[in-house]
């Protein structure tokens, strides 16, 4: 009785230990670290905007979509704008007075543009860039945390159920996941996004279906391979004699020694999902809901050429866009330390 | 080795078969339709897409047509990154924790996961400034002159899979004489001898065109591929460097830099094949969502339909799509995922074919399934 005590206290022991060890070599991958602290940067930004929209910031200037803070300025009317800052064009000074002339000095009203009040400046139309950065953070993080959470659950389910039973079942499921890897996961939630039923999901929805696809193609291919090795190894063989049941197997025996790599597989998954998201709202089709998506759209949408893009809206553009590009690469950074942490040479061997 | 490539592609058919059958029923559920008397029921519209799948016809569909403009620009940007790539990540991988190589790795992370929109906008500004702030357009009249034909694109398709095959053939041959043929020899083989035929068969004049015009949306899918590419090749060749036999190749006083490409590079090659097998069609996403970003969808003047001088129309598979996306037709949607799908498939099995000649394991069919 007491040497089976010892025996299993020691065996906990080294699960602590091999799992501070891996901790330990997260903390010192520089990539895995960065992804974290990303990632809890857009974690406060989610935060602070239901915070700020409730004390400091005015509905009226800073809803990211109905927000408005213009200024009334006087501008030159001149044929030819050279400088936008002092001069304006036909359109603008005859909304202000339809009797202008070249040359007039008219009062017109434009953005506020970038002060204290607005760090990141304003859009075309005077809304806080700021304000559309966080109000985008929240559904996109929620997005992507449902995605990836539905990723590798579903990949462990399929990858060790594949594995433990094997035969026909294997051969089913490996099927099925050779079908789902024939249409890429980001394709089809554009498609979806794009449809008529797309309208009425979710960034949480979103991220589920998203889950369920990837997970059950190229994340159960990748995890299936580890848990096949993994139920060759002799302590599954000695669990079975034992009397240890399937469901005891897979749970505490087989799964434990998948999560690392699924985690792995997840994240990189999640990147997908991100861009597919981002590019849903790019296109204009979820209109019902803002993201860092709808920002790219409303700063090109219209703009008859590159000129007037530059002039108006680009740091719209280059924000919007920088937001989701950094939100996907720190799920791949963390990802990369991840992989350090557990999968390095020296402990394979 | 004929045993392993059969089951294969027993098995991307069963795949497929699935795939077809999955998208055509989400297809009607998903994009709903007036129902008309002259319709045919759903089973038997299923059965007469099974039908045009087997017998050909579904080669005469409108998603075909699109097809080798995509096609065009997977083969060369996969043919520019993947190279370049591996090579990038071997320096990076075997210099693992120098500055330089945590350099590269932050750069292909940004390469990687760069929003694809965001990218083609950066492109499309760094040639603006050539051509005085006025976007792409240019680019348009060769598409408007009917420079673009789909024949012209199939036709530039099959001389790179003869080259590509030939090139197989060759190496094939110089690996069971045990004879070396130097990388230099091979890149100047592999992108001349295309262009050479090309030139001779009179056809230069048109794929010129056909370059230029499909040069940026090349230029930003390969930008996207070598990132991955190169993160893939940098961990394995990591991890190989770790191996028992660098330690030996090192101790008889092999080069470094001999070590690093004839034991360490060939040895992290197969895992990077396998590792790539599984992005293809995330790739293939990447450049479809990079052919709809250089048109700007709905982003044109308003009312005009034209897509004023921003961008540039890729007449590719992700056009297609969308349009029937947009006009409701479940059909040619179906026409287009199925497109889609053959090409990835078509794409794994070429990668299962190389590797089953790079790996001896497979070929005597001992490996793990």
């Amino acid at each position: 009785m007491s040497i089976e005590v010892t025996a299993a206290q020691s065996g906990v022991r080294a699960h602590r230990k091999a799992r501070a060890a891996a901790w330990g070599r997260f903390r010192a991958s520089v990539p895995g670290m960065t992804g974290v602290v990303v990632l809890l940067m857009f974690a406060l930004m989610a935060l602070a905007y239901p915070l700020l929209m409730n004390t400091v910031w005015d509905a009226n200037v800073y809803d990211p979509e109905t927000g408005i803070d213009m200024v009334v300025v006087e501008k030159r009317y001149v044929r030819e704008v050279v400088d936008p800052e002092t001069e304006v064009g036909r359109v603008e000074a005859f909304v202000s007075d339809m009797y202008a002339q070249p040359g007039d000095v008219v009062t017109v009203r434009t953005p506020a543009g970038i002060g204290v009040a607005h760090p990141l400046s304003t859009d075309a139309s005077g809304r806080d860039v700021l304000a559309m950065l966080l109000a985008g953070a929240g559904p996109a993080l929620a997005m992507a945390l449902t995605a990836a959470l539905t990723t590798a659950f579903v990949a462990l389910a399929v990858a060790a159920v594949s594995a433990y039973y094997g035969g026909w079942i294997d051969a089913t499921l490996s099927s099925i996941s050779g079908a789902v890897l024939l249409l890429p996961a980001p394709l089809l939630m554009i498609i979806l996004g794009t449809s008529p039923a797309g309208e009425h999901i979710g960034p949480a929805q979103f991220g589920f279906i998203y889950g369920l696809l990837a997970g059950a193609g190229a994340a159960a291919i990748v995890v299936r391979s580890q848990a096949v090795t993994t139920m060759r190894r002799p302590f599954i063989d000695t669990a079975r004699s034992s009397g240890a049941g399937s469901t005891r197997i897979i749970v505490r025996h087989l799964v434990p020694h998948l999560i690392p790599l699924a985690a792995v597989a997840m994240l990189i998954g999640v990147t997908g999902a991100i861009v597919a998201d981002a590019f849903v709202s790019f296109l204009a089709y979820g209109e019902n809901r803002f993201s860092w998506g709808t920002m790219i759209n409303t700063a090109i949408r219209g703009r008859p050429n590159l000129r007037t893009l530059i002039h108006t809206e680009w740091h719209v553009l280059i924000v919007g866009g920088v937001a989701i590009s950094l939100l996907a690469a720190s799920f791949y950074l963390v990802a990369i330390g991840l992989h350090a942490a557990f999968d390095t040479p020296r402990f394979k061997r | 080795m004929t045993r392993y490539l059969a089951g294969r592609v027993v098995a991307g058919l069963v795949s497929l078969f699935l795939f077809v059958t999955a998208i055509f029923f989400a297809a009607r559920w998903l994009i709903p339709r007036r129902r008309e008397p002259g319709d045919l029921s759903a089973t038997d519209e299923y059965f007469e897409l099974l039908d045009g799948l087997v017998s050909g016809d579904f080669l005469n569909s409108e998603a075909m047509a699109s097809l080798p403009w995509t096609l065009l620009i997977l083969t060369f940007a996969l043919g520019i990154a993947f190279p370049l790539g591996h090579w990038l990540g071997k320096v990076a991988g075997w210099k693992s924790g120098s500055a330089g190589s945590a350099g590269l790795t932050i750069g292909a992370v940004v390469m990687y996961t760069i929003f694809p929109p965001l990218l083609v906008f950066v492109l499309i500004m760094v040639v603006s400034r050539f051509t005085n702030d006025q976007g792409i357009g240019f680019l348009r009249t060769l598409y408007n002159e009917g420079g673009l034909s789909p024949d012209t694109g199939w036709s530039m398709l099959r001389t790179i899979a003869v080259v590509a095959a030939a090139a197989g053939l060759v190496a094939l041959a110089a690996s069971r004489l045990d004879k070396a043929i130097p990388h230099p020899v091979w890149i100047v083989g592999l992108v001349g001898i295309p262009f050479l035929i090309w030139m001779r068969r009179g056809m230069w004049g048109e794929v010129s065109d056909i370059l230029l015009y499909l040069a940026m949306p090349i230029t930003a899918v390969s930008i996207l591929v070598v990132g991955e590419v190169l993160l893939v090749s940098k961990s394995t060749t990591a991890e190989a460097a770790h191996e028992d036999f660098v330690f030996t190749a090192r101790a008889k006083g092999v080069p470094d830099r001999e070590v690093r490409d004839h034991h360490v590079a060939r040895y992290a090659f197969l895992p990077m094949l396998s590792k790539l097998m599984v992005s293809i069609p995330f790739i293939l996403v990447g450049l479809m969502i990079v052919e709809m970003a250089f048109a700007w969808p709905k982003f044109g003047v308003e009312g005009g339909g034209n897509l004023g001088t921003l961008g540039m129309t890729v007449p590719g598979m992700s056009s297609t799509l969308f349009t029937s996306l947009e006009n409701r037709d479940a059909a040619t949607v179906v026409e287009g995922l199925i497109a889609v799908g053959v090409v990835v498939l078509t794409f794994r099995l070429i990668l299962e074919v190389i590797q089953a000649f790079l790996d001896p394991r497979i070929r005597v069919g001992s490996r793990e399934p």
